[in-house]
């Protein structure tokens, strides 16, 4: 599996200044990967220990730069999610 | 009651005097007898087929009024009627389940803690007096509930009925309720916020986590919600998810619902007739799921304070349906067996849940292994494991009907219909 669905990439190439959510899969203390994203003047949303993941906002030229960050494993859009009421 | 015209009822022709051109009215038509159950050959306009049953020449549609009056017309056709909603109260689902038959052995979920996260909860209900441990809010709303959603989950899980005299009491009412606010007050958020609020769960330590909520399918479990409740399930928790409301579609159910080792939950009636609502596996890598149905057909439970979401009863109680529904019924009944058999793992309970469940005759992907039961849960007898069946190829996703499967058996408790 690679870092990122080739739709995703896609979008972030066609938009370089829009602002996505998205999910950063990462290696090593998320804690300091927080500090670290949020250096590159990133917003980091959440802090998520169990997965191992980081909910950011950024533009799409800087979720293209994340992808060369040998500590991202994965990223992926924060998708809506919503009550299932009928 | 209005008067019968020809062959539609009484009812319906009330409605069809006030109904717009456009509209589409739930109807149930009887044909004549014998008739081979098949759908129209083309399709007609202003029509929807919907289920076509098979103890009686019954089908349930959606029709416009022209659509109606072309039905009428159809000399197979005897009668039309219009389909009314009925109301599966707390005080029928509950018992349809057989959680009374658990209480009587002194399990009634005391002690066990139950996360629901959700749209919040209104903590002056009182349902949950007492029984609210924690409460949190990754919205930025604000804990309470101003939606009515995750009030009405959690009273489905553990309320105590105390506002209707113990009448409209959940499936494990002396469980300890912890609420995350993870959806805003238009029950909406994201997974990030909903990931958040599992693993505040997971630092309260709770037993179980209920969630009414997710995506769009399809979904092949490998996205970081479902990743997240995978998580919590290997620290120790059961996690009981909503299967979703794109149903009768095939492939329709999204994450964290296709979690490989989460509950997933439809809906059925309590009559248990899968809801056309509830959404259909299999997942996009195709597994079955869901794992069980439960009642989540117009369920009257907790409303919150100033909340007008669904249909009201009274200052205390509403009716909503889907999915959303069923999963806290699903979360009680894990309640109740962990208080009884505390070392039961997530895997365990779920395969309690799974191998009991009874068998409605509907297929694997709308069904999973049937419609859950507490009693047949806690007392569901062990049986000699089966030889695994192999799964069916995975199939492409878009088709347009569901497709056949091969059902895979649990090992582990005989399935009984209930005493």
């Amino acid at each position: 599996m690679g870092k990122v669905d080739a739709k995703s990439q896609q979008t972030w190439q066609e938009n370089p200044e829009r602002t996505f959510d998205l999910i950063v899969r990462v290696v090593g203390d998320v804690e300091k990967r927080a500090a670290e994203l949020e250096r590159h003047g990133m917003k980091v949303r959440r802090r998520l220990r169990l997965s191992g993941s980081l909910g950011i906002r950024c533009k799409g030229k800087k979720a293209l730069e994340l992808l060369k960050l040998p500590w991202v494993k994965r990223i992926e859009p924060d998708r809506p999610v919503r009550a299932l009421r009928r | 009651m209005g008067e019968r015209r020809g062959k539609l009822s009484g009812e319906l022709v009330r409605t069809l005097r006030q109904s717009k051109a456009d509209s589409f009215i739930p109807i149930i038509v009887r044909y004549r007898e014998p008739r081979r159950i098949m759908r129209h050959r083309e399709p007609m306009r202003g029509l929807r087929e919907g289920y076509h049953y098979r103890l009686r020449p019954f089908a349930h549609m959606h029709a416009t009024p022209e659509a109606i009056k072309r039905l009428e017309k159809d000399p197979e056709i005897l009668e039309i009627f219009e389909d009314k909603p009925v109301y599966a109260y707390l005080d029928t689902s509950v018992p349809h389940i057989q959680a009374p038959r658990v209480w009587a052995e002194g399990f009634t979920g005391e002690g066990v803690r139950i996360a629901i996260i959700d749209t919040g909860i209104d903590p002056d209900h009182p349902d949950f007096q007492g029984r609210i441990a924690e409460t949190t809010d990754f919205t930025g709303e604000g804990p309470v509930d101003h939606n009515g959603h995750g009030t009405h989950c959690a009273s489905t899980a553990a309320g105590s009925g105390a506002a209707s005299g113990g009448l409209y009491r959940g499936v494990a009412p002396g469980a300890t309720i912890y609420s995350a606010k993870v959806l805003r007050s238009n029950g909406e958020g994201m997974m990030s916020d909903v990931a958040a609020g599992i693993e505040w769960a997971v630092d309260r330590q709770v037993q179980v986590i209920s969630l009414s909520l997710g995506g769009q399918g399809p979904c092949d479990g490998t996205d970081f919600l479902c990743e997240t409740c995978e998580a919590a399930i290997e620290r120790g928790i059961t996690v009981c998810v909503a299967a979703g409301n794109d149903g009768p579609s095939a492939y329709t159910v999204g994450s964290p619902g296709c979690a490989h080792n989460v509950i997933t939950v439809g809906a059925a009636n309590d009559t248990d007739h899968i809801a056309s609502f509830s959404s259909r596996g299999p997942t996009s890598d195709g597994r079955v799921k869901p794992d069980i149905v439960l009642p989540g057909v117009n369920i009257i439970a907790a409303r919150a304070k100033g909340t007008s979401l669904g249909k009201v009863i009274d200052d205390y109680y509403v009716a909503l349906s889907g999915t959303s529904m069923a999963t806290p019924h699903a979360a009680g009944i894990c309640a109740l067996l962990l208080q009884a058999e505390p070392d039961l793992t997530p895997l365990e309970i779920k395969q309690r849940l799974m191998g009991t469940a009874i068998d409605l005759g509907e297929d694997p992907y709308s069904q999973g292994q049937g419609r859950a039961d507490a009693w047949l849960a806690r007392h569901g007898e062990p049986t000699p494991a089966p030889e695994p069946t192999p799964p069916a190829p995975s199939p492409s996703p878009g088709q347009g009907c569901l497709p056949v499967v091969v059902q895979v058996l649990l090992w582990g408790f005989k399935r009984k219909p209930p005493r």
